[in-house]
């Protein structure tokens, strides 16, 4: 999936997306439910797979739109809309996911430290093959969280490692090696050894 | 180049950002070793089947759900805005904004039905009990097996809540009449899916009895239609009766 690129730009100006935001701002319902028939999906998808629960996911969903209307004013339409909304959506996942992890009094994973790459277990061919849909959701469920949210917002998602970084508050090479560690660690699940 | 450079380098080769000399040299060393020949295939396939993730549709109910918070916290906002008159068909009433909003009002104040104040899970079994139901087996506890009672209190108070549903079904149709258009066509595609919730809900019991997921899930499923037909009853009765602010107070929670 690929961020949307229908947004006119003058500068660095999304006018097309600063113009909805003005009006979701404004109170005009037509406009903010326009927003959400634009992002609901992609974000749903988002917190499905990051929380790993639907009924959460679909409070979360809830939790970002209406946090989105009350911060919008801080839109400057110097990034696409989309950025914006999954850089918000993916905090409250994370937050929602440490609070939660905090209450199970289990051990969090942080994104700046977690930074060891698997080591690669050699083998002679490919041990993954073709990789299946429902067998690559599973897997993305058992990464961390941390490396989790990086690999679907780049992989998944399609965002550059800049705005990955932008989005989680860490720097484009972390993002870089937090994608390479969920490759590698999903190649390992994925493997025959683990299947 | 060697093995460990290559597994280095892999992460540049698949974001496309690997520098043309380097990625030769990287070539010469897939050609001859297989085992990194091997790993550079399956992290390109977990790229390319990452790539091919498909956003997932969230349920209509959630829509509902969140233009009633939208509405109902920015009853001020809105209320500007329609007095600038920038809003488009401001003088006349959204009645499907005013159903999405009662929607939430009901779902999020507790219900009409409090189905889950009245219930508890049972620490030992994970079983989701009726309260009156686990004293009645406190006392009788020898006399029946723990499961089939379980059971048949469930049965009990899902038959409770289906006809409670089809009172209100009967009660929204004679209604229906006075909803626009636009709002019955919404209300009957919510019904929809709720009802597709319900049948799935009910598939899951049937192949696990036990499921206590599968039977939070039934009730969660009974709960949002009971609430959507109450809503819609009470939104008709308002509108009915010509009375908007009345519709408005009841939108508004």
């Amino acid at each position: 999936m690929i961020p949307s690129k229908d947004s006119s730009v003058i500068g660095t100006v999304y006018q097309d997306d600063l113009a909805l935001a003005e009006r979701c701002q404004a109170g005009d319902f037509e406009a903010f439910e326009a927003l959400y028939r634009e992002h609901s999906s992609r974000l749903f998808g988002l917190s499905v797979r990051m929380l790993g629960n639907r009924t959460e996911a679909e409070d979360m969903l809830q939790d970002i739109f209406l946090t989105a209307h009350r911060k919008l004013k801080s839109y400057r339409g110097d990034a696409r809309l989309s950025t914006w909304l999954f850089r918000l959506a993916t905090n409250l996942c994370l937050d929602h996911l440490r609070s939660k992890s905090s209450r199970m009094t289990q051990a969090t994973t942080s994104l700046e430290d977690d930074n060891a790459i698997e080591p690669v277990s050699p083998s002679s061919g490919p041990a993954v093959g073709a990789v299946h849909q429902i067998d690559l959701e599973r897997a993305i469920a058992r990464l961390p969280d941390g490396c989790r949210a990086a690999f679907l917002l780049h992989d998944v998602e399609g965002f550059e490692h800049g705005e990955v970084g932008s989005m989680l508050g860490i720097s484009e090479g972390t993002s870089k090696s937090q994608v390479h560690k969920a490759r590698l660690k999903l190649r390992k699940l994925l493997g025959p050894q683990t299947v | 180049m060697t093995c460990e450079v290559t597994h280095e380098r892999l992460q540049e080769q698949m974001d496309g950002a690997l520098d043309p000399v380097i990625a030769r040299e990287m070539d010469r060393h897939l050609a001859d070793c297989a085992s990194c020949r091997g790993l550079a295939a399956d992290l390109a396939a977990i790229v390319d089947a990452a790539a091919a993730v498909k956003p997932i549709e969230p349920p209509a109910h959630v829509w509902l759900q969140v233009a009633g918070r939208w509405r109902h916290d920015n009853t001020d906002l809105i209320a500007r805005y329609q007095a600038a008159g920038t809003a488009p068909r401001a003088r006349r009433p959204r009645w499907h904004l005013l159903v999405a909003a009662a929607v939430f009002a009901v779902a999020a104040g507790g219900g009409w039905i409090a189905w889950r104040a009245t219930s508890a899970v049972d620490g030992g079994t994970g079983v989701l009990l009726p309260r009156a139901s686990a004293a009645e087996r406190a006392g009788n506890a020898s006399a029946e097996p723990l499961v089939e009672t379980a059971q048949r209190d469930i049965q009990a108070a899902e038959q409770l809540y289906m006809r409670a549903i089809e009172g209100l079904e009967k009660a929204a149709a004679s209604q229906k009449d006075l909803l626009e258009p636009q709002v019955a066509a919404m209300l009957d595609r919510n019904l929809e899916v709720i009802d597709e919730a319900i049948g799935e809900s009910r598939a899951a019991m049937q192949s696990q009895p036990n499921s206590a997921v599968a039977r939070e899930s039934l009730f969660e499923a009974l709960r949002r239609k009971a609430a959507l037909l109450q809503n819609t009853i009470s939104l008709v009765s308002e509108i009915g009766r010509g009375n908007q602010a009345g519709a408005s107070r009841l939108a508004g929670g």
